[in-house]
């Protein structure tokens, strides 16, 4: 035993060609109701790439019941890729999801969706009546690479009732740190000022601000 | 399509939208993703490509790519976009933690005889894939107890042929503690006048490492690596962007067994490509690993 000897001692074999004798392609749609998880994530992956009319339709209603992690991930990645407003807008009801997990993917997935599709979507949720999706909604649009993004985490800091969304947006103010908050964030210290926490947080994200 | 927005080369290189175009295409069949910090290296790479086809513009020469049958000029392409920089032990605490701490781990479930499978992934000139069956031969006591298979791919055919040969310079083995080198290697005749001595990684090695031509970002090619224990892929996701990154991590977690582990670059994380992972803390070094469970929510 130790070390087995290779296969063969041919030269590498190239990519994959088609071939036109194999058995005709698979309906990625269908494929994404087959038993084998990784015929699943291959369809899953392939509609990223071709999304043909009804693949984020499909996508999503396989998200619903999917067991296994590795498909769950590989739908998510997809709707990433395909980065329509459809798509965007299929992610939004699992940021309301128990499963933390899912949750954070589907967040994910919005991130890494051009800012001009994600952010339309998460927009309506900075109203939402869950502080918790209004969280969600501060992180996502804090993570974009958009011009609207330090004037939407203003108005959160000025306007939202929840001092934890008041913090998601602190975080996600410092982490860009953009100067032009400061006066926002001196503003959410004023609003809630009997809370050692915000005092902290806005004092922190102040000297990052200034270097500190 | 990309093609649609691509227009005739200028001579002092690609417009920014026949960049875009190219870039696309290349992420797309590829996974490579080259920002407009690269925009030098690619526009060099390309326009000698193009010389040497006698492409008139980027639209024949993306056309060229898009539809030739044999993919042979994506592949010449690809070659010239990859740098592979390389040598024997690099990053050896990775190798250490592989023989101190996830081997003996692996096998606890396993019976004498079971099969264990190492895959390098991104190998370039087989300096990764050689270096762990030099390190398993000399530091893991149990290699005689199990049968283990190194499998090795990369994306450049170029660089595979140069794996297969095994034969390095003295740079590829300036990490290699002289016993090793005096054990395994020979030195190549006739080589010292023409640019340096050069030494063969000896037959016994070059007949464990399975290698083969894949690109990790297709799937189609990806399939035959199943049940995987280890995989080691260094420094080859800095070429992929986030949603290639994470097609990527997606794409090790199946091809692993439950319980397998991926070990990455130095200064790559794979909490910040994908959420399937657990890491895991050794003395040496920290893996990622697949549940046990396979990660079912």
């Amino acid at each position: 035993m130790g070390l087995v000897r290779k296969k063969s001692a041919a030269a590498p074999s190239g990519p994959a060609v088609p071939d036109a004798q194999a058995a005709p392609p698979v309906d990625p749609l269908a494929a994404l109701e087959e038993a084998d998880p990784s015929v699943r994530r291959d369809a899953a992956h392939g509609l990223g790439h071709a999304a043909p009319p009804g693949a984020v339709a499909a996508l999503v209603r396989r998200l619903e019941t999917e067991g296994d992690a590795g498909v769950r991930e590989a739908i998510l990645t997809a709707l990433a890729r395909i980065a329509t407003d459809e798509a965007a807008a299929a992610l939004l009801p699992f940021l309301d999801r128990e499963d933390a997990a899912l949750r954070n993917a589907a967040l994910e997935s919005l991130q890494q969706m051009p800012a001009g599709v994600a952010a339309p979507a998460l927009l309506p949720l900075l109203r939402h009546a869950d502080p918790d999706l209004r969280i969600f909604a501060v992180q996502g649009l804090g993570g974009l690479a958009h011009p609207g993004r330090a004037d939407w985490l203003a108005a959160v800091l000025e306007r939202d009732a929840d001092v934890n969304v008041g913090l998601a947006a602190v975080e996600a103010l410092a982490e860009a740190g953009s100067p032009e908050a400061l006066s926002s964030l001196e503003t959410l210290a004023r609003r809630f000022p009997d809370d050692a926490f915000v005092a902290f947080a806005v004092d922190a994200a102040r000297s990052s601000f200034n270097g500190g | 399509m990309a093609g649609e927005r691509v227009r005739e080369s200028e001579p002092d290189g690609l417009s920014p939208e026949d960049y875009a175009a190219l870039c696309d295409f290349l992420r797309d069949r590829t996974g490579l993703s080259f920002t407009e910090a690269k925009r030098y290296f690619v526009d060099r790479r390309v326009a000698a490509r193009m010389q040497a086809v006698g492409a008139t513009g980027l639209r024949a020469y993306l056309n060229l790519l898009r539809f030739q049958a044999s993919g042979e000029e994506l592949q010449r392409l690809v070659n010239l976009m990859t740098v592979n920089e390389t040598y024997f032990f690099r990053e050896k605490y990775q190798f250490d933690c592989l023989v101190n701490s996830v081997l003996d781990e692996l096998v606890r479930d396993k019976p004498r005889g079971a099969r264990l499978r190492i895959w390098s992934a991104g190998c370039a000139t087989g300096e990764e894939p050689y270096s762990i069956a030099i390190m398993l031969l000399e530091h893991w006591r149990r290699v005689d107890d199990y049968e283990i298979e190194l499998l090795a791919s990369d994306i450049d055919s170029a660089v595979l042929e140069r794996a297969r040969e095994g034969i390095y310079d003295e740079r590829a083995l300036q990490g290699l503690p002289a016993h090793l080198r005096a054990k395994y290697f020979k030195p190549v005749r006739g080589t010292a006048e023409a640019g340096g001595p050069r030494w063969r990684i000896a037959e016994e090695l070059r007949d464990s490492v399975d290698f083969s031509l894949v690109n990790i970002a297709d799937p189609q090619q990806v399939r035959g690596f199943r049940g995987i224990d280890v995989i080691f892929c260094r420094n080859l996701l800095i070429y992929f962007d986030d949603l290639g990154r994470r097609e990527a991590a997606g794409m090790f977690h199946d091809a692993l067994a439950p319980g397998g582990f991926v070990c990455l670059g130095h200064s790559e994380s794979m909490s910040r490509m994908s959420s399937l992972f657990v890491p895991r803390r050794f003395p040496d070094a920290i893996l990622y690993q697949k549940p046990t469970d396979g990660g079912t929510p």
